[in-house]
């Protein structure tokens, strides 16, 4: 048990050191409870849906997706597009899904043929992809707007005519219009999401024990019940701690989004049951295997990476209508490295992934993004400090999970050999 | 006829692609300078300083590849070892060439140490040097900013007004050693047209220095590392060893390419700003021909001829067909990673062959 104990603290260290530097940070920024729950609830919101979009590709074998500041472009193009023709409010982010999804279809699609010509070499690939677009993107949005493509309104572009502003206000129909289809005090939202929560777990109980016959006790002991319990205990502790109950509802959860939410993480389970997801795993193990089973490996990876651009653009959609205003050339920038960061802080490595993980990794990654410049500031008397810190930690979380993997990689090659 | 089609192809397959398309640009880029009017001998003059200021760097990039690590993405590493020689040099008030030579002093062992331990890693994640590589760079230069806004810095030149300590985002280098390479000899043509003679001067050592580096036992060990690694191994070649010992001098050699680069501009740029500095002196090295498995010194010099001759030529032909602010920076990003992808699409196969 002993060794197990250590074997799992290893596994999750990137999760347990952050744990702890989240925990630290919240102590010495001196924010109110309230405040924090408030930032944590808001920042899950509109970031989780970008980091669900990497695990298919990871799955897949293609490793961390940096490709997926593709989608996140197409989601700020779909958002000038309509703000250009004024379209406003829910049909315009309606619209804007609409085009956002064709678009990073196409643009998937093409990374996804791509990377089949960089095996082994996705990640780089992807990353310069990035960059490469992101000039593709500046030039075409600072230079051919306005002189070669006609805009309608002036009011987005610079005052010479020529080119889009920097920061695109949306207009005020749009922005947060999904926060605010429904909202709710979070206490309230922990009452309704423990009943839900305990209704499924009861029915699936039966209907597993029911249907495929499986022990009561492999029914019960699901994970689902971990899932019940944490929320029960939160419920509980709300019912009877009245200052708990009113940091609770200080804060109040936009239900559509997190519904969404839920929506792209079922949606991304379901495809993984179906025959499509059997075959993104089975090339994820080994292409040879896949390719010897049958399996159009290409097929397959094109499609992984499809899915995940989308998702992403979706995810960057929700993230901008809820951020107000989109900064046009330089919110995708860090989609990537933000999701792909959040996403390892879970526990997630470079060949797996699950969506617990992205919860996890989302509230950790997030929770020190805020609180430390925060912290800095206390600290050190400047918030630039905890804003450096931030961004160093970023990037070594991904070097150190990047070259545990190919560290481990070699090992495994190394005893095979032998 | 069949065999003038012959030569063609022959001439175009020692051209390669990617040169020859570069090179068909920068020649229409030339024509449309002097169509549009513009000054050529400013043009000539900046490019020759650009050449002169990025020579390093692409020659550190072409012993990162000859010893088998690949494209080195760690090239920031190098640069904040200069950066720190030559915010050092200035805090001790040095001065002229004193001042140059005393920052590569310091930079220098630095970056050997530096450069040591960057491989010694680099040896644990083979196959992957370029990914952990670009984010162990990273992740360096971010924790260096945190140095940099603590650095304890008495020069009024270097420390942050108000604040009384660390460093400014750029600290202007003026009376230290501003330009004191790129005057050393220099030659005034006309009042535009300036040589940088002791910029020049500098890169053609090292170059020649590699030249003869690569004639000596140690230097061939090296190649054949980079070339044939498994071979190289057989032939009792330590590999890993001449994998550090590349790496330590592309790190070196970056390290005094910040400081060169530094003095021909004027400014130390802190922080972030050598963050993306790898990606020019990738490209540039691939648009001199070599691939990510293989360099030559020639391909460090027409390399970086083009690149920078381009990036230069690009600016005022842009800004006379559209009225254009950074368009150049823009086109640097966009010819920078299209050669970079283009380069890993063709990694693959020069491995099965």
């Amino acid at each position: 048990l002993k060794d197990k104990l250590i074997d799992a603290l290893k596994n999750n260290a990137v999760t347990i050191i952050y744990a702890v530097l989240c925990i630290l940070a919240i102590y010495f920024s001196g924010q109110p409870t309230a405040f924090i729950v408030t930032e944590i609830v808001t920042r899950l919101g509109r970031n989780t849906i970008i980091i669900l979009s990497l695990l298919l590709p990871v799955l897949c074998g293609m490793g961390l997706n940096f490709g997926i500041v593709l989608g996140a472009m197409s989601a700020a193009v779909s958002l000038i597009v309509i703000t250009n023709f004024s379209v406003e409010g829910l049909p315009g982010i309606l619209l804007c899904f609409v085009i956002a999804t064709f678009l990073s279809i196409a643009l998937g699609f093409v990374l996804g043929i791509f990377f089949n010509k960089v095996k082994g070499q996705e990640m780089i690939a992807g990353m310069i992809v990035g960059f490469f677009a992101s000039g593709i993107f500046s030039l075409i949005f600072l230079f051919l707007v306005g002189s070669i493509i006609p805009m309608r309104s002036s009011e987005i572009l610079l005052s010479e005519g020529v080119g889009v502003r920097n920061t695109i206000r949306l207009q005020d129909g749009t922005s947060q219009v999904i926060d605010n289809i429904w909202k709710m005090p979070m206490a309230e939202f922990i009452k309704h999401a423990f009943l839900l929560l305990l209704a499924i777990y009861i029915f699936t109980c039966l209907y597993k024990v029911l249907k495929s016959k499986v022990s009561i006790k492999s029914a019960i002991l699901s994970k689902l019940l971990i899932l019940v319990i944490i929320v029960g205990i939160v419920f509980l502790f709300s019912l009877y701690s009245e200052s708990f109950r009113f940091i609770l509802n200080f804060t109040t959860v936009p239900i559509v989004t997190f519904l969404l939410i839920g929506l792209v993480a079922l949606l991304v389970v379901f495809l993984n049951k179906t025959k499509l997801g059997q075959d993104i795993r089975t090339v994820g193990q080994s292409m040879h295997i896949a390719t010897t089973a049958g399996i159009n490996v290409n097929k397959i990876r094109i499609i992984s990476v499809i899915i995940s651009t989308v998702i992403a653009s979706w995810g960057q959609i929700i993230f901008i209508q809820n951020m107000g205003n989109l900064n046009t050339y330089t919110s995708h920038d860090n989609v990537g490295i933000y999701a792909i960061a959040a996403l390892l802080v879970g526990g997630a490595s470079i060949s797996k992934a699950t969506i617990p993980q992205v919860f996890i990794g989302a509230v950790l990654f997030h929770t020190l993004f805020f609180i430390s410049p925060m912290a800095g500031n206390e600290l050190f008397g400047d918030p630039m400090v905890g804003e450096f810190f931030r961004i160093f930690l970023c990037y070594l979380v991904i070097a150190f999970s990047l070259a545990v993997y190919a560290w481990q990689r070699i090992k495994d090659k190394n005893k095979l050999s032998a | 006829m069949a065999l003038i089609m012959d030569t063609i192809k022959k001439i175009y397959h020692s051209i390669g692609l990617s040169r020859l398309i570069i090179s068909l640009f920068l020649i229409f880029l030339f024509i449309m300078v002097v169509v549009v009017g513009m000054d050529l001998n400013l043009a000539i003059s900046d490019s020759l300083h650009r050449v002169g200021r990025n020579g390093l760097f692409v020659l550190a990039m072409m012993f990162s590849i000859a010893c088998g690590a690949g494209l080195n993405f760690g090239l920031p590493i190098g640069m904040v070892c200069g950066l720190l020689g030559g915010i050092l040099s200035m805090e001790f008030g040095l001065r002229g060439f004193t001042g140059l030579f005393t920052a590569f002093a310091i930079a220098v062992p630095l970056a050997i140490a530096a450069g040591y331990l960057y491989g010694k890693s680099l040896n644990k994640v083979k196959g992957s040097e370029m990914m952990v590589g670009n984010y162990l760079a990273f992740s360096i230069v971010s924790l260096f900013s945190i140095v940099w806004f603590f650095f304890p810095s008495k020069n009024p030149r270097i420390v942050l007004p108000l604040i009384g300590y660390g460093v400014r985002p750029t600290v202007t280098i003026d009376d230290y050693y501003s330009k004191v390479l790129d005057d050393f000899l220099a030659i005034r043509i006309n009042e535009d047209l300036v040589i940088p003679t002791g910029l020049f001067l500098l890169f053609i050592f090292g170059c020649i220095w590699a030249h003869f580096f690569f004639k000596t036992k140690t230097g061939i060990s090296m190649e054949c590392c980079g070339t044939n690694p498994r071979f190289a191994e057989m032939i009792g070649i330590n590999v890993d060893k001449m994998r550090v010992l590349g790496t330590v001098i592309s790190t070196v050699l970056s390290a005094i390419g910040i400081i060169v680069y530094a003095q021909s501009f004027g400014f130390y740029q802190m922080y972030t700003a050598p963050l993306m500095m790898a990606f020019p002196a990738i490209a540039a090295i691939l648009i001199g021909g070599a691939t990510p498995l293989k360099a030559k010194i020639s391909h460090v010099i027409i390399g970086t001829v083009l690149f920078q001759s381009i990036l230069t030529l690009a600016t005022p032909v842009a800004s006379a067909a559209i009225d254009a602010g950074n368009l150049s920076e823009i086109f640097r990003v966009i010819i920078s990673n299209g050669i970079i992808l283009f380069a890993l699409t063709k990694i693959r196969r020069d491995a099965t062959t």
